[in-house]
């Protein structure tokens, strides 16, 4: 039987036996589908995985969230489809193990994690014209110097580990024995002192962004 | 970091409000907000500071993506 609205998707979960053992089927074979999508056009994770070990992380989330599904039902207030609901649990799921296994390739090229910003900001070198390079270097300077000298110790933590050294921000909220929101606020308030910080000295994104040459 | 990510830092940084909308917030709307804009309505609107979230954190933005293709491709897929 085609399972089609929130209704149906709640008593088909809540009922025992082969209702709900045909509702588990049918949601697992969605996020089998989202899953197997979405790691087939992620270029990184498709180098990173093997097709074996994608296959198996794609059972393992699905798995995990079904049950994380089943535990939080009772949340579920019907203001989206049962189904988008559902696939936003199963999304996080996966895209949270994604983040912790790319962290753990990332994590071992820094010695110190969340400990100062890089010297030089991106992977392509300074401008090939003299004059530029110099801008280049006296602004990074300036925004490295914001960051080292009037950011809180906590923000440059967070500002540094998850921008710069691509650090997740729940793993941060481990390591920080905090949760997520508090992490985000912490990282709002650097980007407000950075903001207020440049603004003062006359600098402007435009200004920034055109002297790193990036114009899009 | 590629250029990207450093326009991504840039932008943020500049586009910062006084309050703004947490990632436990974000998700607590984001399933509404995505059927809302699949069904072709203005969810931007319907759901003030989600944008505005998606544009500051990367990592929720990727969800969005993420879930809007899954909901979309489940749409457009007839069913049997």
């Amino acid at each position: 039987m085609e399972i089609e609205t929130n209704q149906d998707w709640l008593r088909a979960l809540r009922a025992a036996g082969l209702e709900q053992e045909e509702a588990l089927k049918d949601l697992r074979q969605r996020f089998l589908h989202t899953f197997r999508t979405y790691l087939g056009k992620s270029q990184g994770d498709r180098r990173a995985l093997s097709s074996e070990e994608a296959r198996q992380l794609a059972e393992d989330c699905a798995q995990e969230a079904l049950l994380k599904i089943q535990e939080k039902l009772g949340s579920f207030r019907g203001e989206s489809q049962f189904t988008t609901w559902a696939t936003t649990l199963a999304i996080r799921i996966l895209l949270q193990e994604l983040r912790r296994r790319r962290w753990k390739d990332l994590s071992l090229r820094h010695s110190h994690i969340g400990d100062h910003p890089p010297d030089w900001p991106i992977e392509d070198p300074k401008s090939q014209d003299p004059e530029k390079a110099l801008q280049q270097d006296e602004v990074w300077q300036i925004v490295k110097r914001i960051i080292q000298e009037d950011l809180t110790a906590r923000q440059r933590y967070v500002l540094v580990a998850n921008v710069f050294q691509g650090m997740p921000l729940d793993l941060i909220a481990d390591r920080l024995g905090t949760n997520r929101d508090n992490v985000y606020k912490v990282l709002h308030d650097a980007r407000k002192k950075l903001k207020r910080c440049l603004t003062k000295r006359g600098i402007t994104q435009e200004e920034i962004l055109h002297i790193f040459e990036i114009t899009r | 970091m590629n250029r990207g990510k450093f326009r991504q830092l840039i932008r943020s940084i500049f586009a910062v409000k006084d309050q703004e909308m947490l990632c436990s917030e974000f998700f607590d709307i984001l399933p509404r907000f995505v059927d809302r804009q699949v069904a072709g309505e203005e969810a931007d609107k319907l759901f003030p500071g989600v944008s505005h979230h998606l544009q500051q954190c990367p990592e929720c933005n990727e969800v969005y993506e993420a879930l809007l293709k899954a909901v979309q491709s489940n749409k457009e897929t007839p069913k049997k």
